[in-house]
């Protein structure tokens, strides 16, 4: 669910061409970062909070509401990169369709 | 949303595949084992919404109640927990099915079980008013579309091991108007099958079971090489003193495109394996699985009903290996057919391992229209970090000229972390898609899917108000996540 977001609520911010895996990389979108809390003291009261990193339309994006759902990087990788290694056999047993 | 979903489409994409809500009992399990989970793409007016839920089968309640696995190697009963012996251990995880207004999710080793199109809730198990006597059914119903029949089938239709194939006409408003009690020569997958306006034909090869591996706690299937082809061909209206079967080499015979009869000739188009495709269905004579036996092709099989001989014609059909989840124009089965659709791996295709990883010849990165009456393949390409589910075949609406509609499928993005719908022209799939519609989350897991129109669901999913995704509802989040895109089970919850 999106949320509707108003006047100066919110911002699309730095590299629009970065995506999350460059974001986790650090390779994009490094300024964001610095010194910023990704997810602010106050969110899981529930209310609004201060400005945290946000994702929408598959863009980072910094919410000035807290009312966005924050960005909370995965531990580790889930793309394609773990299992590169594999050999076709234990990809296959991992995942014969690749879904 | 990227592009235009055609105005015509007024319907669902509906995906049925497994994934683990608990890890498995033993390591060493069939991925086939994992928990059934199916997904709707809704598309109505050039708008699309999704939504995606485990079906609740009596072991995933089972399981969820207990707050663990509880069930051991695939479809081995030996295996698992005392406490939930004589349950119905189904994981209905292969393949979706719409039939007399209603919507199923399927796996071969039980009855389909009823799913509520407008929540994707799970109903239960269905029977057919009781008059459906097999205990299991297949993934792979046909529909025949001259008498909008469903011919269907269970093997093993009495039980664990038992050599019994029931075969099946269910009318279409749902009732059972016809059932044919035949036998096996050795009890194997039947996974899927193949039907004429004229004959069935039963196709199986080299997957074998016992009671002595069962008991050894060892996953229903191993692959004998030793073991014959199989494909068994029936009159439509006969019995099974009709049945007659025909042998051939060693062949992984998983999935079927089309079949048809001609006087005394009756042909199978299939795109079959030339050995064992799944390595953890591991050979019983101990030696390696061997990853370059287990290719697939687009085959044609002829079998001359005039001869005594029990052998047939094979025919590779095209060079290009093949993905065996492959399409047609379903308004064409049974019938002489020119198309064939299916996903492949295009090696003279770009793959980015910098965004990726290196998977390169490894994913399958285009769709194929293969013309069998001229031998040319169009293809098209999904993207350089894209790896392809099976895709499925969407009629334009008013037209009858065979392959005259769309192909529609989901693709993983291996770099970006997440699952995006595709719909390609499938008459120029080399022009690229018409529209992408790129989810913000992984779509959950596919091994079939299929397109059904509007009206071939009774309580569709209704469209919410809104634009383009409108809405992205996956109402039961997994735990443990053995899947492609999560190797380590460190991923955000
Ligand atoms: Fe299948």
């Amino acid at each position: 669910m999106v949320t509707k977001l108003t006047g100066d609520d919110t911002g699309i911010v730095g590299d629009l061409s970065c995506d999350r895996r460059a974001l986790l990389t650090g390779t994009c979108c490094g300024f964001l970062l610095l010194g910023m809390p990704i997810v602010p003291a106050r969110a899981s009261e529930g209310g609004p909070a201060g400005a945290q990193l946000s994702f929408f339309a598959d863009r980072p994006m910094m919410d000035q509401s807290g009312k966005l759902h924050a960005y909370r990087p995965p531990r580790g990788f889930r793309g394609g990169a773990p299992v590169s290694t594999l050999d076709d056999e234990r990809l296959r047993r991992l995942s014969p369709f690749m879904t | 949303m990227v592009g235009t979903v055609p105005g015509d489409m007024d319907g669902v994409f509906v995906r049925v595949g497994g994934e683990w809500y608990y890890p498995p009992k033993f390591a060493d399990d069939a991925p086939l084992h994992s928990d059934g989970y199916i997904s709707a793409f809704r598309i109505k007016d050039g708008k699309v919404s999704f939504r995606g839920r485990y079906v609740e089968t009596p072991r995933f309640r089972a399981n969820l109640a207990e707050g663990r696995q509880q069930f051991g190697n695939y479809r081995n009963p030996f295996t698992h927990d005392e406490k939930v012996q004589g349950l119905d251990a189904t994981v209905a995880n292969t393949a979706p099915l719409a039939h007399a207004g209603m919507l199923f999710a399927l796996k071969e080793d039980a009855l389909p079980y009823r799913i509520d199109p407008a929540t994707l809730a799970t109903m239960g198990p269905h029977d057919f008013g009781g008059d459906y006597k097999s205990q299991t059914f297949t993934a792979h119903p046909k529909i025949d579309p001259v008498s909008g029949e469903m011919l269907t089938f269970g093997y093993e239709a009495t039980g664990l091991l038992s050599d019994d194939l029931f075969y099946y006409v269910i009318d279409r408003n749902g009732a059972v108007t016809r059932e044919v009690r035949l036998k096996v020569p050795y009890v194997s997958v039947v996974h899927d099958w193949a039907v004429t306006q004229d004959h069935i034909l039963i196709t199986f090869g080299g997957y074998t079971t016992s009671m002595e591996r069962l008991r050894e706690g060892k996953v229903h299937w191993g692959w004998d090489k030793t073991k014959p082809s199989m494909v068994g061909i029936m009159p439509r209206d006969g019995d099974a003193s009709g049945l007659r079967w025909f042998r051939g080499p060693e062949r992984c015979m998983m999935h079927t495109l089309n079949a048809v009869s001609e006087g005394d000739k009756v042909t199978l188009y299939a795109p079959f394996y030339d050995s064992n495709f799944f390595p953890f269905f591991g050979n019983v004579d101990g030696s390696p699985w061997d990853p370059s036996k287990a290719r697939c092709f687009f085959r044609k099989m002829t079998f001359d009903l005039s001869s005594s001989s029990d052998s047939w014609e094979e025919e590779i059909l095209f060079p290009t290996q093949v993905g065996d989840l492959a399409k047609m124009d379903h308004r064409f089965l049974t019938q002489p057919a020119r198309y064939a659709f299916t996903m492949f791996a295009d090696p003279t295709r770009p793959f980015d391992e910098e965004r990726a990883g290196n998977l390169q010849g490894r994913v399958s990165n285009s769709y194929g229209r293969f013309d069998m009456h001229t031998g040319e393949v169009e293809s098209y390409f999904v993207g350089d970090t894209h790896t392809l589910q099976e895709c499925s075949f969407v009629p334009r609406r008013g037209s009858t000229a065979e392959g005259d509609g769309y192909l529609i499928g989901t693709t993983s993005n291996l770099a970006e972390l997440r699952t995006e719908l595709v719909i390609v022209d499938a008459q120029r799939l080399s022009e690229g898609e018409l529209a992408r519609v790129i989810l913000p989350f992984r779509g959950g897991p596919q091994v079939h899917g299929a397109w059904y129109d509007a009206e071939e669901l009774q309580g569709l999913m209704p469209m919410p108000v809104g634009e383009g995704v409108s809405r992205a509802d996956h109402a039961v989040a997994g735990r443990y996540d053995a899947n492609l895109f999560d190797t380590s089970g460190e991923g955000q919850p």
